[in-house]
């Protein structure tokens, strides 16, 4: 690209490299997801297809699942909007990292914003020395590519892949946003938000469609900057 | 049902939440308070992901036991990361202990 420096290629490559963790949690899904939809009737097209122009792992299992019961296109619609509500708070938090930005760098960056280059870049938000977009186009371009990379390659091979299940590969994504949570705990502030939030992600467990991640999201955030502001009102 | 316009609704519905801020971040001014509250989202939003994963078994009961590998080795990671605040070492750690583990004992 002609606008990218020297620089922000370099960023680019680390955003890359940083991706590479959650790639190994995610693509195992992507193969599992390519394989689901032949085995319910739909094409190899319809899998790269979803993968591709939607590019949201959660909602897509969901809306296979939903496709197989026949579910009117309103309720799937509606699913996928509540499975995804999550992402609006990304966009916002973004909001004052992204507003000098052109639409055309934004209008990408929405595209591509998963939960896990979110998570990737999140370290990087109040970096000066970072170049955002660029950190932000090498993670999504990675991220992006070995889903519908997996996505392809379950569909072509069709089979369920039992023993790809069963070996429960997600852990490295967890790990890896394991590792990016712990560093917030340094602060007591940080430790309150994620005590309550890790406390109502249980409570909440049992509602639909990730409403609880939604929710004990809101109450950590909440919680942690009541922490914040009384502190300053005692303090000054 | 039409499949077209399953995946037209699916990208618009999806591309719409994410973008929707984005698209106005130049003609939006969040306020401060705001702006402060937002960067708890990270550490939360990833709090909410990582600890039904770990703490919860398919069935979405409690799973507190040394059987629970996702709770062993997310422990084993939580301590790596205290001890050296180094992601890359977190992550090759815990994928080293939770691989030897799969190698020695497979899940059934």
């Amino acid at each position: 690209m002609a606008s990218m420096s020297k620089a922000n290629l370099r960023t680019a490559l680390q955003a890359v490299l940083a991706t590479i963790p959650l790639v190994l949690g995610a693509a195992p899904l992507g193969v599992i997801f390519g394989a689901l939809c032949i085995s319910n009737g739909y094409s190899p097209l319809f899998a790269v297809l979803m993968s591709a122009i939607v590019f949201a792992g959660s909602a897509q299992f969901i809306v296979i699942g939903l496709m197989a019961l026949n579910t009117p296109i309103s309720v799937i619609l509606l699913t996928t909007f509540i499975v995804n509500l999550r992402h609006a708070l990304y966009g916002m938090t973004l909001v004052p990292y992204l507003r000098k930005e052109p639409l055309w760098v934004r209008f990408i960056i929405g595209f591509g914003l998963t939960d896990e280059s979110f998570a990737v870049a999140a370290a990087k938000f109040d970096d000066k020395k970072i170049n955002l977009k660029a950190y932000f186009f090498g993670s999504m371009a990675l991220f992006y590519s070995s889903w519908v990379g997996s996505t392809y390659l379950g569909s072509v091979l069709g089979t369920s892949f039992p023993q790809l299940a069963k070996m429960k590969l997600e852990i490295a994504m967890l790990v890896t946003f394991i590792g990016m949570v712990v560093p917030y705990l340094k602060m007591r502030s940080g430790q309150i938000a994620i005590l309550i939030t890790a406390i109502s992600s249980i409570v909440f467990y049992p509602l639909p469609y990730k409403l609880g991640l939604v929710l004990s999201t809101l109450l950590g955030v909440s919680s942690g900057y009541l922490y914040l502001r009384r502190r300053k009102v005692i303090y000054g | 049902m039409d499949k077209a316009l399953i995946l037209a609704g699916m990208f618009v519905v999806t591309f719409g939440i994410r973008f929707g801020f984005l698209a106005a971040a130049d003609k939006i001014d969040l306020p401060e308070w705001l702006k402060e509250a937002l960067h708890f989202i990270p550490p939360c939003v990833l709090t909410a992901i990582i600890v039904p994963s770990i703490l919860l078994d398919d069935s979405g009961s409690l799973f507190l036991s040394f059987e629970n590998r996702f709770l062993v080795v997310g422990s084993f990671c939580v301590l790596l990361s205290l001890w050296k605040e180094n992601l890359l070492l977190s992550i090759a750690g815990s994928m080293s202990l939770y691989m030897a583990w799969l190698y020695w004992v497979p899940l059934n």
